[in-house]
């Protein structure tokens, strides 16, 4: 290409015009040395570079392309960001200090929280209650969260509050003396998926410990503890494959990880210990989740089960599948006789009508299904193919399940395996025993209630079921089995919305500080 | 090759690769930005005015019950008198138009396609009430089996049919959900130019057996509002809980399955646009639109707004009902047709009127959002 040349007197004319490559054919003939050799290299050099940087430009660029079909957001700008995140720079380090920052906003409520972190007239019983249930709570006006105590009349004691929404409540068991240990802990999950979980004194509602998920992990909602409270076994998801895990965390060194097992599904959630000590009973869901959208990505392909592992070496000793590949194993709750019952989300056709509260022993081939009652007319449909969560009342026998879409929570028999009982609560979720030492003492055991529900209009709602009887007290039935039932529901408000879960403390004296 | 091509080629390849490696991370935190983003947009909207100072109302004052009578009389028995009449209609009118020889001529057939579209569009309007006997136990599947994700509803049908073209309405009535109600009588209304003697019978037994249901739910809505609604002392808040909640889950799905998913304003697309066979969205969304503008325009709700000095959420709740009321008039009768600017101008009307409902007007009702049952764990 011919390039102009200025004389001196910025003049420019024809004769002045040179081809270039002439002229670097008359700089090579005129200097065959070593500043040619420089030149060729540096021209060498600059047509590789030009070339990588385009072949770089069209990879990149498909790859892009791939990605925008799964992500609208995504960015061409996410390559050069994800460059300087991985070399320290940039928002992720900006995303740490908020954390930081989350952190010490986080401190300064608790100290201030004496009073309502929610900016709900809560009344809070700070004379020393006593803490019977835990739940996670959400003040829906100004999107803030926590954890609370709650007392044998329903009040409560104490309220911490938390940066995210939180999902299951773990009560450390009572064998605090054996790990040197003052007071019973409370494990409290980040909602799926998340990257936090929180320890509590489970009287005072302190927070012990704020724990991070590792690189390429996000806790899944669920945990439990050793039956000897000194392990915490947490559901967790492998960010890059997907793969479910099981973190395994030692209490006594401020729940560091030691290790953790392959869940052998994808998507765990309810993690339970069976009352053997020594297995950990898991609902794998079976559903990839993108994080953002919480899409799921295999609803048609997805693999749900239950899975038996040893919680000493993760060996897997049995894994259980539903009868429909979209029965998604979440909910457990572990009877003392050994019995594991399961609470169904089901993610097929809304018209098939499947089984939604399910029984497993250790050594049974196949989950055995709940029954509905011949005369009763709903069906398995009531519960709109989600059950939120599960209690066991192993001394009565009973199951109780939890429906926030359906807006009910039903009673089963475990003896009949029939449904016994059912009573509308909207929004209905969190369930657990109702058994208390103390109010026990008030209530004769023919009166007392078996199940406590929260929901999320706010009212904690005890259940009582029993079969109905005539004066003399016997059964109206020549049926034992097909005697029917009467259900007494009574219930307390709050000015919250009770989260997902609830769980049952024993005696625990509170000492809000 | 040259040295220099080659040396081009493992260059392009690293520093792709370390690029696509590193963008993973990027993608999370971008993820979470927009999490973050969407939570504080719901939280705060810019186009809603901040609460200050309101005091909920007493649930259990007479004004509260007041308006729940007039929610159950006004609004919800006279939407499901009104879509069983409508279905019974259908019922006669397939009943007639068949006596002859058993088959439909396409003049029968478009009297047929509008009384049906009657009939859906007045089922539009009473699911407003998103509980109570319609909606136990996911009955409403047999009478609106929508979004039909699958596509099951089309072959679902023409099966039905082959194995039994003398099809009773009992025997429907046992059927699977996917092949009752409106969905199972547009696909054959609309995908038919006549109807055989066996499609002749499905519409007569399928209309039978949805009028059945209806006359059900409507008969237990007349019979028993104050149950089902929850009216009276400590039930009035149970019932303006339900009430108002169900408002807002019709807006919800509304914009969910009836816009977003099918037209693909935020994501890809997913589902099908409602009364699509029949190329009639605009009119089922317009009569959704409808019954929120008869919902959140009614006297004795803005009543009770003024009360507490809260008239400016009624108005901008009428604005915005009155926006999308005109979006929708512009566009064409599929609004698939409209344009992409169209479709999302009203999907953020009704988003608006979302976020309006959640920070202004249940927090003077003193009113809970679904906490637990939109949660998905």
């Amino acid at each position: 290409m011919p390039i102009s040349v200025v004389d001196s007197e910025g003049a420019m004319s024809k004769r002045d015009s040179v081809d270039v490559n002439q002229s670097e054919r008359a700089v090579v003939g005129a200097k065959p040395d070593a500043s040619n050799a420089l030149f060729q290299g540096l021209e060498t050099s600059v047509k590789t570079l030009g070339l990588a940087s385009l072949g770089t430009l069209a990879l990149v660029a498909a790859h892009h392309l791939g990605r925008k079909q799964y992500n609208r957001n995504a960015r061409m700008t996410d390559y050069v960001d994800g460059v300087l995140q991985t070399i320290g720079y940039g928002h992720h380090r900006e995303q740490k200090d908020s954390h930081v920052a989350g952190d010490a906003r986080f401190s300064r409520q608790y100290n201030n929280s004496a009073e309502s972190v929610c900016n709900k007239e809560v009344q809070i019983n700070h004379t020393g209650g006593v803490v019977q249930w835990i739940s996670g709570v959400a003040d829906l006006e100004t999107n803030e969260f926590a954890v609370v105590g709650i007392d044998s009349d329903r009040e409560i004691v104490w309220q911490t509050p938390l940066p995210e929404r939180v999902h299951d409540i773990l009560i450390q068991p009572a064998h605090l003396e054996r790990i040197g240990q003052d007071g019973a802990h409370v494990a409290v999950m980040g909602r799926r998926p998340s990257e936090k979980f929180w320890i509590l004194d489970a009287s005072s509602g302190k927070i012990i410990h704020s724990i991070s998920a590792q690189d390429n992990r996000h806790y899944y909602g669920h945990a439990c503890y050793s039956l000897e409270g000194d392990v915490l076994y947490v559901t967790e998801n492998n960010t890059q494959d997907f793969s479910g895990i099981i973190g395994v965390y030692d209490v006594a060194s401020g729940y560091q990880k030691i290790s953790e097992f392959a869940s052998h599904g994808i998507g765990p959630h309810e993690i339970v210990m069976h009352t053997d000590g020594d297995t950990l009973v898991i609902a794998n869901g079976g559903i990839k989740t993108e994080r953002a959208s919480r899409e799921e990505l295999n609803i048609d392909s997805m693999q749900p089960s239950l899975a038996y592992l040893n919680r000493h070496d993760g060996t897997l000793l049995e894994q259980i599948t539903p009868e429909h590949n979209q029965m998604s194993v979440r909910h457990l709750a572990m009877h003392d006789n050994g019995t594991v019952v399961i609470g169904i989300q089901f993610q097929g056709e809304r018209h098939l009508r499947v089984p939604m509260v399910l029984t497993h022993q250790r050594g049974e081939p196949e989950f055995s299904a709940l029954q509905m009652p011949q005369t009763d007319s709903k069906g398995w449909h009531r519960f709109h193919h989600y059950i939120a969560s599960i209690a066991v009342d192993s001394e009565r026998n009973l199951v109780c399940a939890t429906s926030p879409i359906g807006g009910c929570a039903a009673v089963f028999d475990l003896t009949t395996g029939l449904m016994v009982g059912e009573t509308e609560l909207p929004d209905c979720a969190g369930v657990t025993t109702f058994s208390m030492e103390n109010k026990a003492e008030q209530l004769s055991e023919q009166a007392a209630p078996q199940f406590l529900v929260s929901d999320g209009q706010g009212y904690l709602s005890s259940i009582r079921v029993e079969r109905l009887t005539d004066i003399n007290g016997t059964i109206n039935s020549d049926d034992e089995q097909g005697a029917p039932w009467a259900a007494e529901v009574e219930k307390t408000h709050q000015p919250y919305a009770f989260d997902n879960h609830l769980n049952t403390l024993m005696t625990v004296t509170g000492r809000l500080e | 090759m040259k040295k220099h091509q080659l040396a081009a080629m493992v260059l392009s390849a690293l520093s792709a690769g370390i690029l696509i490696g590193c963008s993973k991370p990027a993608e999370e935190a971008q993820n979470t930005a927009n999490e973050q983003e969407v939570d504080s947009a719901t939280a705060n909207p810019q186009d809603v005015k901040p609460l200050t100072g309101v005091q909920a109302v007493d649930a259990s004052s007479a004004t509260v019950e007041s308006y729940l009578n007039q929610v159950a009389q006004t609004h919800i028995v006279p939407a499901y008198k009104d879509v069983a009449q409508q279905s019974q209609a259908l019922n006669t009118l397939a009943k007639e138009s068949c006596q002859a020889d058993g088959t439909i001529n396409s003049e029968k057939l478009a009297e047929l396609r509008a009384q049906w579209l009657t009939l859906a569009t007045a089922w539009a309007n009473a699911e407003v009430v998103n509980f109570g006997p319609a909606m136990d136990s996911m009955n409403n599947l047999y009478i609106n089996y929508y979004p039909d994700e699958r596509g099951l509803v089309h072959q679902g049908v023409i099966d039905v049919i082959d194995a039994n073209p003398k099809l009773t309405a009992e025997q429907l009535a046992a059927e699977s959900a996917v092949v009752q109600g409106i969905p199972g009588l547009e696909e054959v209304l609309f995908a038919n130019e006549s109807l055989s003697a066996g499609q002749c019978q499905y519409v007569m037994s399928a209309s039978a057996a949805l009028t059945e249901r209806l006359n059900k739910a409507a008969s237990a809505w007349e019979t028993s509002p104050e149950t089902l609604l929850g009216i009276g002392g400590a039930e009035n808040k149970i019932g303006i809980n339900r009430w108002i909640n169900s408002v807002l889950s019709l807006i919800e799905t509304t914009k969910s399955n009836s816009l977003d998913q099918p037209l693909g304003i935020t994501g890809n697309k997913k589902g099908h646009l409602p009364a699509d066979a029949a190329g009639q969205s605009r009119a089922i969304i317009s009569a959704k639109v409808s019954a929120l503008n008869v919902a959140l325009t009614d006297p004795a709700l803005v009543a009770i707004l003024a009360e507490n000095n809260q008239e400016a959420v009624a108005n901008e709740m009428s604005e915005l009902l009155a926006d999308s009321t005109r979006l929708l008039a512009e566009m064409p009768e599929d609004i698939a047709k409209a344009s992409p600017e169209q479709q999302k101008a009203l999907y953020e009307k009704l988003t608006t009127l979302t976020q309006v409902i959640k920070h202004q007007l249940m927090p003077v009702l003193g009113v809970q959002v679904g906490f637990n049952s939109t949660d998905g764990d």
